[in-house]
């Protein structure tokens, strides 16, 4: 089946260092799919490398089944992009950079981008480095539903933006996803803000994906264990803990399950996104088997 | 495309065009005074080397040399500013200000991207600098009529050649050093050293110089249509002499620069076989070696372009 995205021991390595490394994954076509990682995790190199902006140092990336490097022409009609900062000619009015994308773009959507403007009351005669940063956000974003594409990647699309602005743009991207058909894959930082729209979530940590899975599974297979601390050992060789805090008698754990908790001794909690997000964040190395979309199903069911 | 190099490059035109025009102009409005002169001082029927036609050429000179070599240097300094102002930002800018990361993830390819602002810009580029070098050809005809050779790199075939060439390392040192600013400090070393080294230590000897021995009173050829490039004394043994050298055989005219030590000086030189020795290259070659120059810069701009698109193509980020 033909993947939105999917990376085979992809690595990006510039000398010495490797910005990613062994990253495999996929991601199924439809999904609202969230890319969380502190930085220098090299959530910005996977993206590159989907967009063909990179060449993998190992390993191979495909994007809607085609090799994004080799196949550009291909490719890039199919994939709107919004890259970090939100790069766009300062010195081009938003009417100019919309003339732009439709001069480059063959299934531009003009009357789309100018509808979505107009909604958003930005001025199309202003040169976009005089807009705020939330508009110029929005451009960028307009530009690349413009496209029409079939998936949309974003880099960090709301960093750095005021709380209004964010929850602004989020909506823009609601509701092209709401349209239906759309596939999205975006980097943040902000963790409570991939709570609202993803509903799939890939984790990169120390230069590895530790989690590629949907949201739902996640949340299924992730609990919060609190009991007493003697009794850990035998947790842990069911399980995998993932985080945990303990006083002198009490164990809290945050556990990947692998099968039923059966110990009484154990209270199980539920677990929330951003526990659990923070939890792999916080890990200096690989879980020893890492959460891939396939395991995680059979494990929730 | 082609919409989006002319909106990204309109200022760049609106400058180059303001700075053409100021050009055009000089050269229509100094080049009718110099035709005219040439015509009614009687210069244009001087064929033959006359005594009056020598004084008619040293006035005309002295005359236009300060507009001549003003409209020279403005007109030779264009290929650097465009290999400056629009060679070195054209991939630079993009990199330096992470736009390339919006217009390469537009559905077209880079090579495409590329190929297309090269083939428009070095196209326009290209268009003016042969309405230059074809204006400032005309402009100079007096002038040339009388020193040709002294206009070589403002007319004929070299400066397009040189504007490719400085358009082309301006844009590879931009795809090198990835920053506009430090890719046009490199593109006017290079160019200015390419430019002066070819100038200076290739081209005079891009065919073995002419040879001419004479009287030291009577040095010539070379005419002032030939280009001079060394004229030396020798001795009876076709030895060439320093000045120094000279100086010790023949002493008259130490610290003493009246006529009878001139003349004194001279009888010395006659006395001990000196002659003089010219080595030139004669205006016929003067086609020959435009050609061969604008051949060596267009090589120089293919060489350095092709890496720079293959770069940009499957290297770059």
């Amino acid at each position: 089946m033909i993947q939105a995205l999917e990376a085979t021991n992809l690595g990006k390595r510039y000398g010495k260092d490797w910005a990613l490394r062994d990253c495999t994954l996929k991601l199924p076509i439809g999904r609202v799919a969230g890319l969380v990682g502190p930085n220098g995790a090299g959530k910005t190199t996977l993206l590159h490398l989907a967009m063909g902006l990179l060449e993998p140092s190992t390993g191979s990336v495909q994007v809607l089944g085609i090799a994004p490097r080799q196949n550009s022409s291909t490719i890039l009609p199919r994939i709107g992009f919004v890259a970090q900062e939100r790069p766009l000619y300062r010195t081009f009015s938003v009417k100019d950079m919309l003339t732009v994308g439709q001069k480059l773009n063959p299934h531009w959507d003009m009357d789309l981008a100018l509808e979505r403007l107009a909604n958003l009351s930005i001025p199309l005669n202003r040169t976009t480095g005089k807009l705020s940063g939330g508009q110029q956000a929005q451009v960028a974003l307009v530009m690349a539903l413009a496209k029409r594409p079939e998936m949309l990647i974003l880099d960090e699309p709301i960093a750095n933006l005021d709380p209004l602005a964010r929850y602004e743009f989020q909506q823009t991207l609601m509701d092209a996803v709401a349209q239906g058909g759309l596939t999205v894959l975006f980097s943040s930082h902000l963790i409570a803000d991939l709570d609202r729209i993803c509903d799939y979530l890939i984790i990169l940590s120390a230069s590895r994906v530790q989690v590629a899975s949907d949201v739902e599974s996640l949340l299924k297979t992730h609990k919060r264990l609190i009991g007493p601390r003697e009794r850990k050992a035998s947790v842990a060789r069911t399980h995998a803990i993932l985080q945990e805090r303990s006083s002198e008698r009490q164990s809290n754990l945050l556990i990947r399950l692998n099968g039923p908790v059966l110990d009484p001794a154990w209270e199980v909690q539920e677990a929330s996104l951003e526990d659990i997000i923070l939890a792999y964040l916080a890990l200096k190395s690989a879980v020893p088997f890492s959460v891939q979309h396939k395991d995680t199903q059979e494990v929730a069911s | 495309m082609i919409w989006v190099t002319w909106r990204q490059h309109r200022l760049e035109a609106l400058v180059a065009g303001i700075i053409l025009a100021t050009l055009v102009l000089s050269l229509l409005v100094t080049g009718v005074d110099m035709l005219s002169t040439y015509q009614s001082t009687g210069l244009a029927r001087c064929v033959t080397p006359q005594v009056v036609c020598g004084e008619l050429e040293g006035n005309f000179i002295s005359q236009f040399s300060a507009s001549v070599s003003l409209l020279s240097i403005a007109l030779s300094s264009l290929p650097l500013l465009a290999g400056m102002f629009i060679g070195a930002p054209l991939v630079a800018r993009e990199l330096e200000q992470r736009t390339y990361r919006l217009i390469w993830t537009q559905s077209i390819t880079r090579v495409r991207w590329l190929g297309t602002k090269l083939l428009l810009l070095f196209g326009v580029s290209l268009l003016a600098f042969i309405v230059l070098t074809i204006l400032a050809s005309w402009w100079s005809g007096p002038w040339n009529a009388v020193i040709p050779w002294s206009t070589y790199d403002i007319r004929g075939i070299v400066l397009p050649a040189y504007a490719l060439f400085a358009l082309a390392l301006g844009v590879v040192a931009g795809v090198l050093v990835r920053k506009s600013v430090p890719a046009i400090g490199i593109t006017i070393v290079v160019f200015l050293l390419l430019r002066l080294a070819i100038a200076f230590l290739l081209r005079p000897y891009f065919l073995p110089p002419l040879s001419y021995t004479s009287s030291v009173d009577n040095p010539g050829p070379p005419l002032s249509t030939d280009w001079t490039i060394h004229v030396g004394t020798i001795d009876r043994y076709g030895h060439e002499l320093s000045d120094s050298q000279i100086g010790q055989i023949c002493p008259q005219l130490k610290g003493n620069g009246s006529a009878s030590a001139f003349s004194a000086f001279r009888n010395c030189e006659h006395a001990q076989g000196f002659h003089s020795l010219s080595f030139y290259q004669p205006i016929d070659r003067f086609w020959l070696f435009q050609s061969l120059e604008a051949a060596i810069f267009l090589l120089l701009a293919i060489a350095l372009l092709a890496p720079a698109i293959w770069l940009v193509s499957k290297k770059i980020t």
